[in-house]
């Protein structure tokens, strides 16, 4: 099975303030992709160019086999996408946006649409202009979800929503991949949310993509080590050091990766002593992460 | 396709469009009647003035009519720094090429109210056997320096704001400059003649400055 | 700092103008102060009106003496000399090559279009005439001074410089044809500020401008000529001796042309009578009003008839003019000398013309807006803008 978006070697610039550097990344058919970074890191402006809303500089970007941006509006007519702000015309009421979407797909689902629509309690005559932040997104998710896509691109879908608004777009979204089975790429800086719903993560910092790897692999090869003495240097570890804080007079905390309980013999080799093996949730494994991202960075 | 985006073009067009629509019906009107107030006894000649100096008013509204038509549409975009069509899946030639035809569309109503106002203004006048009215002409006129000035206003609203302060500088260079330029290789500005490039066809304000006359010989 | 070589220049310039200033300041109090008698003045007891007397025959013999200088440097040759085509020029040092080679370029220009018009004729025009160029400078502008050199018909001209070809030959046309019409004397009434001989050949621009002159004229006969009425053509072509405005105007037009007349400066009879014919509707009152407008209104159908000179002169070919010349003082006579052909026959041409000169509505416009339309949807559409 080919993948669903594949970016290879991209780049782009806005002034001399950012750039999306040598940017490589895939996102497997039927993959539920998360996407993180802090804010600025190039997530949005990732998925605009990946479809076609920005002109890359140098790089290839290929969406469900069609190559971006000469064939974009092709795979768009297969993508249902998320902006992270409100896209729709103000002066429309919510029925006729949904018209005028949904006049742009052959696969538009009238009837699903109209189902969301009741199920997000959003009133047919509301002008999109007055609808509030909640009824905002929830109106983006049901256009990207009535369109029946085989890709949905969600950029940011429940920042700043309060938690039920959120609670109810994540469980349409997750009703509509479980039964048609599309791939998902969700652009988020809300790390716990989607750590239940991804199974695979990609983290931009800087304008780079600093990590990409399945979510099982991410969340189980990141631990934090307690070890006591001395040990002077790490270098022919088994495993990577991703940071190592002095806590006490002798005792150290190390984030590793790629941890595997047989390599406990060789920190005892190396003059340490470990006392503890502790799993680190997404959340202090991304920052983790980009701790290390940047000092090495800065190295 | 073309259906749903014109839906939404007239529901923002409309209003705009029946001001104008009124404006067009009442210049030749409005034109003719003052100007026939002007003398008692009116010679051809005057209604061919009136009537040319009516152009001025048509081409300003002509400019206004594609201005407001297209700022119409692409407002929301405009305002929301953001390309709702970039998002949807459909080429941008495509898109480009419905939105145009919509714009042609909706221009016809303004150009049909200047033909009706014309037609009325020059149906009582009693015109020597040397004179002719062209109300349809005028109105066709209209409708393609209307045309025009949408798709003259398309361009801009595509460029950046950069691109326009850009354009609109090179502009006003090239109006300093060039009498600089053509003096210096003696072509003597003081009779006008060197201007005329600027008016004459094939210069798109030909469109908007060349003969307006409701009636004429 | 101040050497003695500075000093000396601000002594010798900069205290001059300040001298001037002071010795004007003194005269211009002097004639302030109303004059005393001298001692020695109080002896001249004249009267005051023979003093006077003496006074203007003082002046008058000044003025005499200036203009005499003036003729006397008008009619001074400069020394250098041009010759293109038929025109003759002379010119001193202040002109420099450029505007030379414009002078030669108008010339030549001049000469192509005069001929084109008076043929063989132009000899006794232009060719008697030379002209004096030389440049001067007004406010920092630059200026080509030409005039006919003791010549009674035409006057001088300024022009600014950087000066086209063009412009400047429009100078010798219009001398050219100012002296061919002042030998058609006669002079026909209103015809003193149009010239009966047109300057140049008439182009297309000419015909289409005088067809829209004719089919907008306040004259009812000149639009039933145009219309095809070959008898209002004649009424309207030839200038009657006895004056124009009955031949070219009707009752029905009165009242347009009185209304359009300023008579602010006539009678307050004439200026009741163009009331009642303008407000009033008054038809003997029009009639007595346009009668009695000064000056007589032909003059703007003139360019009407110079047309038909210029067409006879276009079919009689060289020798045309010289033909309109010997011919006796009658326009009809005149017209057939120098065509060739028959007066009615040169009639039906000229309404032909002016008919056929009628502007049309080309799809020039048309063309214009669908390119630049085209141009810039094909330009947009190439360009898919970016959401940034």
């Amino acid at each position: 099975m080919s993948d669903a978006i594949t970016l290879r070697n991209l780049h782009w610039r806005a002034g001399k303030e950012f750039a999306i550097r040598d940017l490589s990344m895939t996102v497997p058919t039927g993959a539920v992709y998360g996407f993180l970074g802090p804010n600025g890191s190039g997530k949005t402006t990732t998925i605009r160019l990946m479809l076609g809303m920005l002109p890359a500089l140098d790089g290839q970007i290929t969406v469900l086999g069609h190559v971006v941006p000469d064939g974009v509006h092709t795979a768009l007519a297969r993508i249902g996408y998320v902006p992270e702000r409100l896209h729709l015309y103000p002066g429309l009421t919510v029925e006729e946006a949904i018209r005028y979407h949904g006049g742009f797909y052959a696969s538009w689902d009238a009837k699903e649409a109209e189902r969301l629509r009741r199920h997000f309690t959003l009133r047919a005559e509301t002008l999109v202009g007055r609808l509030s932040k909640g009824e905002a997104g929830k109106l983006m998710m049901l256009l990207a979800l009535a369109a029946r896509p085989e890709l949905l691109v969600l950029d940011e879908p429940t920042d700043g929503l309060d938690p039920v608004v959120r609670r109810d777009v994540l469980a349409a979204l997750v009703e509509f991949v479980e039964k048609a089975g599309s791939t998902v790429f969700i652009s988020s800086h809300l790390v716990h949310e989607q750590e239940r719903i991804c199974d695979w993560v990609g983290v931009m910092d800087g304008g780079r993509l600093v990590a990409e790897m399945p979510m099982q692999a991410f969340r189980a090869g990141i631990k934090r080590l307690r070890v006591m003495g001395k040990v002077a240097l790490l270098d022919g570890a088994p495993f990577a050091v991703l940071a190592r804080d002095q806590v006490g007079v002798r005792e150290e905390h190390w984030v590793v990766r790629g941890w595997q309980p047989e390599m406990a013999a060789w920190v005892t080799q190396a003059g340490g002593e470990l006392r503890d093996v502790m799993d680190l949730d997404l959340e202090e494994s991304f920052v983790e992460l980009l701790r290390t991202a940047r000092t090495g960075e800065e190295g | 396709m073309y259906r749903h985006m014109f839906a939404v073009q007239w529901k923002w067009a409309r209003a705009p469009l029946a001001a104008l629509c009124v404006l067009g019906m009442m210049v030749p009107a409005l034109a003719m009647r003052v100007g026939l107030t002007s003398y008692v006894s009116a010679t051809p000649r005057d209604l061919t003035s009136f009537t040319a100096a009516l152009g001025v008013g048509l081409a300003f509204l002509a400019i206004v009519t594609g201005a407001a038509v297209q700022s119409a549409g692409s407002w929301p975009d405009v305002h929301g720094k953001y390309v709702y069509a970039l998002s949807l899946p459909i080429a941008w030639r495509e898109y480009l090429f419905h939105r145009t035809l919509i714009g042609l569309t909706l221009l016809l109503l303004p150009a049909l109210a200047v033909w009706l106002g014309g037609w009325l203004a020059v149906a009582t006048v009693p015109l020597p056997d040397t004179l002719h009215t062209y109300a349809g002409g005028v109105a066709f006129r209209f409708l393609l320096a209307s045309v025009l000035s949408f798709a003259v206003w398309t361009a801009l609203v595509q460029l950046s704001g950069r691109r326009v302060t850009l354009v609109a500088l090179l502009c006003l260079l090239a109006l300093l400059v060039t009498p600089l330029v053509l003096s210096a290789i003696g072509l003597d500005l003081s009779s006008g003649g060197s201007w005329n490039w600027l008016i004459d066809p094939p210069s798109p304000v030909s469109v908007f400055v060349s003969r307006w006359a409701l009636i004429d010989v | 700092m101040c050497d003695g070589r500075r000093l000396h220049r601000r002594v010798l310039l900069g205290a001059r103008p300040a001298l001037t200033r002071a010795a004007i300041a003194v005269m211009v109090c002097a004639a302030l102060v109303p004059p005393r008698l001298a001692r020695a003045q109080t002896s001249d007891r004249r009267p005051v009106a023979e003093r006077f007397a003496e006074a203007l025959r003082r002046a008058d013999s000044l003025k005499r003496r200036d203009d005499e200088r003036k003729a006397a440097a008008e009619n001074a040759a400069p020394p250098l000399r041009l010759v293109e085509g038929m025109v003759h020029l002379r010119y001193d040092t202040t002109l420099g090559p450029r505007t030379l080679s414009t002078l030669r370029e108008a010339m030549r220009i001049a000469t192509a279009r005069i001929a084109a018009v008076q043929g063989d004729a132009a000899a006794r025009t232009i060719g008697q005439v030379e002209f004096i160029a030389g440049e001067s400078t007004f406010w920092g502008f630059r200026l080509l001074d030409l005039r006919p050199r003791g010549s009674t018909v035409g006057g001088a001209q300024r022009t600014r410089l950087p000066a086209r070809a063009r412009d400047l030959a429009r100078y010798f046309e219009d001398f050219a044809a100012a002296v061919a019409s002042s030998m058609l004397e006669p002079t026909p009434r209103g015809f003193q500020i149009h010239g009966a001989i047109p300057a140049g050949p008439l182009d297309a621009d000419a015909w289409t401008d005088l067809a829209i002159w004719t089919a907008t004229s306040s004259s009812s006969v000149a639009r039933r000529c145009l219309d095809g009425s070959l008898s209002d053509c004649r009424r309207l072509l030839i200038v009657p001796a006895d004056g124009t405005l009955d031949a070219w105007y009707e009752p029905a037009d009165y009242p347009a042309i009185v209304e359009r007349h300023d008579w602010t400066r006539d009678s307050v009879r004439l200026r009741e009578l163009a009331r009642r014919c303008v407000t009033g509707r008054d038809a003997a009152a029009c009639s007595a009003a346009a009668h009695e407008m000064s000056p007589p209104y032909p003059v703007p159908l003139a360019p009407m008839q110079q047309s038909l000179r210029a067409l006879a002169l276009e079919r009689g070919g060289t020798h045309a003019l010289s033909r309109m010349l010997n011919a006796a003082p009658d326009d009809r006579v005149r017209l057939e000398a120098a065509s060739g052909m028959g007066f009615e026959a040169l009639l039906r041409e000229w309404q032909r013309r002016v008919a056929a000169a009628r502007p049309q509505h080309g799809v020039l416009g048309i063309l214009v807006a669908t390119l630049w339309f085209a141009t810039l949807v094909f330009a947009l559409a190439r360009r898919r803008p970016s959401c940034v």
